[in-house]
């Protein structure tokens, strides 16, 4: 079948050509005749104007926004793709204002069913007494948590945010196949694939009147705000994530960052007092709001699962006490149940009085005795869904299974029919994706998104639109590697324009200080700017020597002194390496590029940059976009180079990169506790660096002596002020002078110094804590001993002629003294938190 | 009818500081209709910075608390007065054949049989086994009236079970209770669960306390005895049933309720989370004593 018939006129006709529908499917685009929705004829247009090349580019242009964003999907197994970038189809779904209403008012119709269903249950559960559920079935349902009834939200409120994917049969009709509660992801992706989108066609935005999405964010951010516990102004909001480990993680830093909320895992949240607090520099401050991203029964390990780290014990006593809003609450997984979906429909008739204007997909619990038979008779044809599955998305499909394996899992129905639950298999509308230079009609869900506000709820105007990964297969999920498709709600009239800058739940009031801080994050900023150092230093190092190689291959001559390649392994502490293994110095290229690439060895340059990639994730909600974009690119050169003559580019690049995270930081971070640990970080790693190199380069014989300082120069960035200094002549005390005491050269040991000094005049909380002290004293006695010491009297050997004395006493002091600063910060700051562990009496 | 007076203390030895702990105890006495709770005193050491009294849901007494300053002992002492009167029998007014009353139980839609439907599933700790369900069979022959299969059920425990504390903690599957013929109290109590939820009764889980006699002769010694635990059956048209297969009791004749729920998890005395600590000590202390009772029992619940 062909959408467009040979007789229509225009542009359009060619390029559509090429679209061909599926059979027995609804298109979102295109009727069974091939002739275009009147809704998406506009935007038809548009895209065969744009054509093959336009949208290749645009194709190209939102993978690299994706990409710089760092917008990923963590796919669990797979060892490789830890962090998976979001694949995202630059056609958009469209849908018109009046079939959107309906599935609006439906969607806010389910969403107060399943709020009436869990107050119900986890109250007076009369649904029970009344006959429509019987008792086995809820309090039997693993998502049913006994701990959780009798409680109380604030407001009796259960679902603040909810989320639900629909789906459109081949009839045009939509269904509801599941329900999303217990941490309701994608608003974040959906977020983020708009600002892509109106990035790439910014003019076909701009023109095509669909709704914006910010509005929807005020409006969540408000709705908790007037619901937050004690009248306040300033509720403090938290976002409550498993951690970087998590498949949703980029979401829940996107999210927390756009709304402006603090990102935090439950080891930063205390229970005290039956009040939540978030563990800061300055102590406890009180925490009014959590969303939660982490699932229901991990919420709390004093009531719920024993064995859970990522909640916060206690935390169910300070719902219960009304202290704190949590959105959702634990329970609300119930909703998302196998069991309850197939009890669903009859809980919304005895609700309402009457059938739910938006449908659910057939639901079946093989519990039920009239309901087992209908799912064996018609096993190929359902999806089924393990009940004490911790992952609602992960559904079996008979249909696909060899018959033996469809028997096996019959066999195991029939043996335990209470562990499976069914659901009927829609057959999903398809829209056009733009894949592999042509448009094929792939199957697609929507992931609606509500609030809860007053006594209702409100939906996104736009939705996050899921697309299967290949042609005609059913199973959408991103795990399987799904795409992702912005989803335009068209309005008749021009839509107001609204802002998609992050928002602050504290708008009016302007703040100097950023707030409050985690400790965990301090630490992770502290760290990032090391490994930024860090890496920093070691690719310089690397590129000072491969220079020097390159050259001596050409010149046949030897102008990369051993010591060079030695003071490399210390530097990086991968020992043996040039250390160790004498022959290596003959052959050093494996060693080196294992040192650039190798990622599994702590040490190499790959290693460091995955580090700091790693750090700067989990404060992803701290670090500006281009900042972030930076980050994201950091080892996009040096991946891969197999040939120490293709490193010196690369490595190049690598400086210029690491040197606009510097600047940005410098730059664009505000001097707020931010800032004051990643410059610490920064200036702890450059002194000890430093001092190391200071070691390697005038600990070496004589006769290399003039060829190590050179190269030290160049790692140091300094030779240009040495030449305008010195003219060309080596001096070792004037070396020295530069890269030691001179408080004028940021390369320097006194000018880390200095501004550790200044630093720590300025501590990043309200109180100075005790052992900071300790640490402002041992850089004033480090400061004082470079300033003190003479350069001259540095040079001197010791009468053995084996070491020059004064300058090796210096050196081993600073060392000392710099480490013990660092861990009189950490100690001051980094409290390790320890783990809650449970304690039952045997009796 | 018989007053009790049970003093229950739990202490907790750390071998390093405690920041802070949260913690759960299930040690106030229930009001039945065979008990009632006369006093009660809970405290704790040092003092709690938050309390809080609230109903589970199987209507239970929790204390919730949590000591928030450093603490290197923590002592939680339980003190109750119980009025307690046992029924000296169970009968029924016509035989009921265990089939027909597991029907009657399954179709049952009075708020006492909606509640007692769900203590037919599986729990946590007592999931369906198969060897318990070839053990409950041999007290359950067709037809059998249900009282007596449960008598029945309570005697062959007893007698084919050797108690020995030396074996178990609380946790032990009913398999390995099974398999070894040996255990405590506990494992007695989730055994004889497991069996009745296999042929369909619903059954819970007691924890509470019972008056032991010393030996022929000798000193009641303060602080000998221990928790105890047991089971009860729903039986149509009586209720619930104590049984203890550790003592072959049906019903109970001594014991002291406290709480109940589908196996030990949901009655855990004291239960807790604490941060720091190291390695602990703990010691418990239960002591169960006659009082003269002032005042006639009501029963209430």
């Amino acid at each position: 079948m062909t959408p467009m018939t040979a007789d229509a006129s225009n542009g359009p006709t060619d390029f559509w050509n090429r679209y061909r529908l599926a059979p027995g499917r609804y298109d979102e685009w295109f009727d069974p005749q091939g002739r275009p929705r009147p809704h998406a004829a506009g935007l038809l247009q548009s895209f065969a104007a744009l054509g093959s090349v336009g949208l290749d580019e645009a194709v190209r242009e939102s993978q690299r926004l994706l990409k710089e964003n760092g917008v990923t999907y963590n796919i669990y197994g797979d060892p490789h793709g830890d962090w998976r970038t979001w694949s995202f189809d630059p056609i958009p779904l469209i849908l018109a204002d009046e079939q959107w209403r309906a599935i609006e008012a439906g969607l806010v119709e389910r969403a107060n069913v399943w709020e009436a269903v869990l107050r119900d249950l986890y109250g007076p559960r009369s649904l029970i007494r009344g006959g429509v559920i019987p008792p086995e079935v809820v309090d039997g349902d693993p998502r049913y948590l006994r701990s959780v009834a009798g409680l109380r939200p604030i407001a009796d409120r259960w679902l603040h945010l909810c989320a639900a994917d629909v789906a459109r049969r081949p009839d045009g009709t939509f269904v509801v196949l599941d329900d999303r509660t217990q941490s309701p992801s994608g608003a974040g992706y959906a977020l983020e694939n708009r600002l892509v989108l109106s990035r790439v066609f910014s003019d076909l935005y701009r023109t095509s009147q669909a709704h914006r999405l910010a509005s929807f964010f005020r409006t969540m951010l408000a709705s908790l705000s007037m619901l937050a516990p004690e009248e306040r102004e300033e509720p403090r909001f938290v976002l409550l994530t498993p951690g970087p480990g998590n498949e949703t993680y980029f979401e829940h830093a996107y999210l927390a960052h756009y709304l402006g909320l603090t990102l935090v895992e439950g080891s930063d949240l205390v229970v005290r007092e039956q009040k939540v607090w978030l563990r800061t520099l300055d102590g406890l401050e009180r925490v009014h709001v959590i969303l939660r991203r982490i699932d229901d029964t991990y919420c709390d390990p004093l009531e719920l699962r024993p064995d859970s780290v990522l909640g916060i014990p206690g935390l169910l006593s300070a719902i219960r006490e009304g202290s704190v809003l949590v959105a959702n609450p634990p329970g609300v997984g119930l909703c998302e149940s196998g069991v309850m979906a197939s009890y669903f429909p009859d809980l919304a008739r005895a609700i309402l009085g009457r059938d739910l204007l938006l449908p659910s997909a057939r639901a079946w619990w093989c519990g039920r005795p009239e309901q087992i038979e209908e799912v064996l008779a018609n096993l190929e044809n359902v999806l089924i869904r393990p009940v004490r599955a911790r992952s609602t998305s992960n559904l079996i499909r008979p249909g696909e299974m060899a018959s033996a394996d469809r028997e096996r899992l019959a066999e195991a129905i029939r043996r335990t029919p209470r562990d499976y639950a069914a659901r009927e298999m829609v057959h999903l509308s398809t829209a056009p994706v733009w894949i592999n230079d042509a448009l094929e009609p792939r199957e697609l869900v929507l992931r609606a998104f509500l609030v809860g506000m007053g006594d209702s709820h409100v939906v996104m105007p736009g939705a996050l639109t899921r697309v299967a990964s290949a042609t005609g297969k059913g199973a959408i999920s991103n795990q399987e590697g799904g795409i992702s498709k912005d989803t335009w709600i068209t309005s008749p009239h021009p839509v107001g324009f609204v802002t998609l800058l992050p928002m602050g739940v504290r708008q009016v009031e302007l703040r100097r200080s950023g707030g409050e801080i985690a400790s965990r994050v301090a630490e992770n900023l502290y760290w990032l700017g090391r490994y930024t150092e860090r890496a920093e230093g070691t690719t310089r190092l690397m590129r000072t020597i491969v220079r020097r190689l390159l050259e001596a291959r050409h010149a046949d001559n030897d102008v990369c002194p051993p010591d060079l390649l030695r003071t490399l392994t210390h530097l990086t502490t991968t020992y043996p390496g040039f250390v160790g293994n004498e022959h290596l110095l003959d052959h050093p290229d494996e060693e080196l590029l294992s040192l650039v690439g190798d990622s599994l060895r702590p040490g190499s340059l790959i290693h460091d940059l995955e580090s700091l990639w790693r750090t700067a994730r989990s404060t992803r909600d701290r670090l500006s976009d281009d900042m972030w974009r930076t980050i994201n690119c950091l080892t996009d050169d040096i991946r891969g180079v197999s040939h120490l003559g293709d490193l010196v580019e690369p490595l190049d690049q690598l400086i210029v990169r690491l040197s606009a995270l510097a600047g940005l930081v410098a730059d664009s971070m505000t001097r707020g506790p931010g800032f004051w640990f990643v410059d610490f970080g920064r200036r702890i790693e450059r002194a000890m660096a430093t001092v190391n190199l200071l070691r390697g380069v005038f600990f070496c014989s004589v006769a290399l002596e003039d060829a190590m300082a050179e190269a030290l120069l160049e790692v140091a960035d300094s030779v240009m002020t040495y030449r305008r200094r010195y003219k060309s002549r080596l001096h070792p005390a004037a070396v020295m002078d530069l890269l030691l005491t001179d408080d004028q050269n940021p390369r320097a040991v006194a000018y880390q110094l200095v501004r550790l000094h200044d630093l720590l005049q300025r501590v990043p909380s309200r109180r100075v804590p005790k052992p900071l002290e300790q640490a402002r004293q041992l850089v004033m006695t480090c400061l004082g001993d470079v300033r003190m010491t003479d350069t001259d009297t540095l040079q001197w050997w010791a009468e053995d002629g084996s070491v020059r004395e004064r300058l090796d006493a210096v050196l081993i002091d600073l060392q000392e003294y710099l480490r013990r600063a660092s861990d009189a910060m950490s100690a001051a700051y980094f409290v390790q938190v320890e783990l809650p562990r449970q304690l039952v009496e045997f009796a | 009818m018989t007053r009790y007076r049970v003093t229950h203390r739990t202490s907790y030895r750390y071998g390093q500081p405690v920041l802070l702990c949260h913690n759960e105890a299930r040690l106030q006495p229930r009001s039945t209709c065979w008990q009632r709770l006369v006093d009660y005193e809970f405290s704790v050491q040092p003092t709690p910075r938050a309390l809080a009294m609230r109903h589970d849901s199987f209507g239970n007494v929790v204390h919730y608390f949590s000591v928030e300053e450093l603490h290197t002992a923590l002592d939680v002492v339980s003190i109750s007065e119980v009025d307690v009167e046992w029924p000296t029998s169970v009968e029924l007014a016509a035989p009921l054949a265990w089939e027909e009353a597991v029907a009657q139980i399954r179709s049952g839609m009075s708020d006492e049989d909606l509640e007692a439907r769900s203590f037919a599933l599986d729990s946590p700790i007592i999931a369906m086994n198969a060897a318990a369900v070839a053990y409950a069979q041999d007290s359950f022959p067709p037809g059998r009236d249900l009282l007596e299969a449960i008598r029945d059920l309570v005697e062959r425990i007893h007698r084919d079970f050797t108690f020995d504390a030396a074996i178990t903690t609380v946790a032990t599957p009913i398999a390995e209770v099974l398999s070894h013929r040996r255990g405590v109290c506990q494992d007695f109590a989730h055994l004889i669960i497991g069996c009745l939820r296999s042929k369909g009764i619903p059954a819970r889980y007691v924890s509470g306390y019972i008056e032991t006699q010393p030996p022929e002769g000798s000193e009641r010694l303060v602080g000998a005895d221990a928790s105890h635990a047991w089971a009860q059956a729903y039986v149509p048209g009586w209720g619930w049933v104590d049984v203890d297969p550790t003592n072959n009791q049906m019903p109970v004749t001594s014991h002291v309720t406290v709480a109940w729920g589908r196996d030990y998890n949901d009655v855990a005395p004291l239960k807790g989370v604490v941060v720091g600590g190291g390695p602990h000590a703990l010691d418990v202390a239960v002591d169960v004593v006659r009082v003269d009772a002032e005042s006639p029992v009501r029963a209430s619940d």
